[in-house]
């Protein structure tokens, strides 16, 4: 019995409405007939250039294809080569968590990230000081350019004389491209 | 003062005006039913916004609800051409075949639609035709309603085979008719619900926000700020 009365006051609502939706069927019945002028004219016009009658419209190609690269992505299809991140280590962290026994020290499991072993020089290296808690080594002598008093002199004469007398190769490919003949002879030889 | 009390019902009377009612309730129920069963017709031919928006709307490349309208309503316009190109081109057929057929029988004054009235039963609407003491209609407070069943019939249902084509052309035409009002149905209820979703989709709602309450941002493309 609910449900006839609901029926029925659907029924007063739809018999009040009917007239407002004749009238936008009949709207958009009359738009249905331009919109299929103005849609059958682009159809003709995509014909003759070769297109397809109703082609893709660029948001749903692109929407395809970002749903493409995602499948194929979840698939594993699309393994391009990636260029490695640079590792953004934090070399002053890695000093001050590193033990003091080793310059190149491994650290504990469980403690903090250290990221690459060759990373933990310490920045104050370069600078010819010895951080605290490194073991005290020798470091090289900063080079100083010598002056030029301080230049040994120039001798001009050959430190070995055989050598100015060394056998010369003459060497010729004969328009053969397998095989190279080489002709050994010295100085002496040509006199 | 009582404007009924100087109305005064017969017998006769008080069972008509409940058959009345009767009728009455009954052709509401019909429209009711025929009002349900548009609804649900027109949500049917509404999912199918859903599809033509569902890809472009979960990708983020249409992220508002102006975009989202005119996207949405260029791709229904497309449909509706598509979907009435069929009863276009029936109707062209049928077009072709009156023509066709005219161009034998030389009958362009005359409607298909009258041809095709002599396939149903005739019956007498006109008053006049009536006798004076039991008409058909009776104005009742400037209102004219039945006041009898019409019983009158003018011609009964008869068939032609010289008239077979103008059958079929007006059944064809009437065809179309339906067909293509279905279609201008399916793109109403495809623009409403277009209107609806884009204003949903992309609705940001502070019901049930604390300010005292995490954050929690999901990784994703965020959509750009309301205007």
């Amino acid at each position: 019995m609910l449900r006839a009365l609901k029926t029925f006051g659907q029924g007063i609502l739809w018999a009040v409405l009917l007239p407002f939706i004749l009238v936008g069927i009949a709207v958009v019945g009359v738009f249905g007939i331009a919109d299929f002028l103005i849609e059958f004219v682009i159809m003709i016009i995509n014909f003759f250039r070769g297109k397809k009658l109703f082609p893709i419209y660029p948001e749903d190609q692109k929407a395809y294809d970002i749903l493409k690269r995602a499948i194929d992505k979840q698939n594993g299809e699309l393994e391009t080569p990636v260029a490695p991140q640079p590792q953004s280590v934090y070399v002053q962290q890695n000093f001050y968590s590193a033990p003091p026994q080793s310059p190149f020290p491994m650290p504990p499991s469980g403690s903090l990230p250290q990221g690459n072993p060759q990373m933990q020089i310490p920045p104050t290296y370069v600078q010819g000081q010895i951080p605290p808690g490194y073991p005290q080594q020798q470091l090289p002598p900063a080079y100083q350019q010598p002056q030029p008093q301080q230049l040994p002199p120039v001798v001009d004469e050959p430190v070995r004389p055989e050598l100015a007398t060394l056998p010369t190769f003459d060497a010729s490919l004969h328009g053969k491209t397998d095989s190279i003949e080489i002709d050994i002879h010295s100085e002496d030889d040509n006199r | 003062m009582n404007v009924f009390a100087g109305i005064q019902f017969s017998e006769t009377d008080k069972k008509a005006l409940i058959i009345l009612l009767i009728l009455l309730v009954i052709v509401i129920l019909i429209i009711g039913l025929i009002g349900v069963a548009v609804r649900a017709t027109m949500h049917y031919q509404a999912k199918r916004a859903d599809a033509m928006m569902h890809d472009v709307a979960v990708t983020r490349v249409i992220d508002n609800p102006k975009s989202f309208r005119r996207f949405g309503l260029k791709k229904s316009n497309r449909a509706l051409f598509r979907d009435s190109l069929l009863p276009f081109v029936v109707l062209a057929a049928t077009i072709l075949l009156w023509v066709i057929w005219n161009l034998f029988v030389e009958r362009w004054g005359e409607s298909v639609f009258s041809i095709s009235d002599e396939l149903f039963i005739h019956i007498k609407w006109d008053n006049s035709q009536y006798p004076a003491d039991d008409p058909l209609f009776v104005r009742v407070f400037g209102i004219y309603i039945f006041a009898r069943w019409p019983e009158a019939v003018e011609g009964y249902p008869t068939f032609k085979v010289e008239n077979l084509v103008a059958y079929i052309v007006a059944f064809m035409y009437v065809v179309v008719i339906v067909w293509y009002a279905i279609i201008c149905q399916a793109y109403l209820a495809r623009f409403f619900r277009i209107e609806r979703l884009s204003r949903s989709i992309y609705e940001k709602s502070l019901e049930g926000f604390k300010a005292q309450q995490e954050i929690n941002i999901v990784p994703d493309k965020p959509l750009p700020p309301s205007e």
